[in-house]
């Protein structure tokens, strides 16, 4: 299943943004995504 | 920047914290979660109805969550339709309890059906992507943890109904 980021992304800074630090760091293991360096996403176990 | 922030902390304790169950009352909390999603567009024609006396073993604070997101998207599928009508309610299917929101919105094409819960999942003919992404793969994960399921049925200009039951 494709993922697509949400414009957030794009509006905070991108993925190296603060706001994605913390998706990935907080919300990444709740909903089963994160967000990867190159600004895609992908599933994680 | 500050409340996305804000609101994926609440998230991350909101989810991973212990449940403290108590009873709920669901039709309350829904009342108020529209009261303040009528607040925040308060030229909108939105028709809003729940049921009396609801209630449920649950997290309040989670359960708020929930609501939050079921009607906040009830309120934002139907954003393009002049006049809109939104429920909270219960039902029975297959002698369980089950307690719905319904619109009378956009609704979704059954084909998505299965991305609705995943996160970052763009459905068919939406050609953006606002909102954080992870609403519904929030919701998913406290009703699971709440012992229940959550599920939707809709059909394109025709509204959704979203269920989820409770242990």
């Amino acid at each position: 299943m494709q993922h697509v980021l949400p414009r957030w992304v794009e509006r905070t800074g991108g993925a190296d943004s603060e706001a994605v630090r913390i998706f990935n760091e907080k919300v990444s293991p709740i909903v089963g995504v994160k967000i990867n360096p190159d600004g895609t996403a992908s599933k994680i176990e | 920047m500050d409340q996305l922030i804000e609101d994926m902390l609440d998230l991350s304790r909101a989810t991973r914290s212990d449940i403290h169950v108590a009873s709920v009352d669901l039709s309350a909390l829904a009342i108020t979660v529209a009261e303040e999603l009528r607040q925040r567009a308060p030229d909108r024609k939105v028709t809003f109805s729940a049921m009396e006396g609801l209630t449920a073993n649950g997290d309040e604070g989670q359960l708020r969550i929930v609501l939050n997101n079921l009607l906040g998207n009830a309120w934002k599928y139907t954003g393009a339709h002049p006049e809109a009508k939104v429920e909270f309610g219960i039902t029975k299917q297959d002698g369980v309890d089950v307690f719905f929101v319904s619109d009378d919105g956009d609704g979704f094409d059954m084909a998505d059906a299965e991305k609705l819960f995943a996160a970052f999942q763009r459905l068919q003919g939406a050609s953006e992507f606002e909102g954080s992404g992870i609403g519904l793969a929030t919701m998913q994960r406290i009703i699971h943890r709440h012992g229940g399921e959550i599920w939707a049925k809709a059909a394109v200009e025709e509204g959704a109904t979203f269920y989820f039951t409770l242990s």
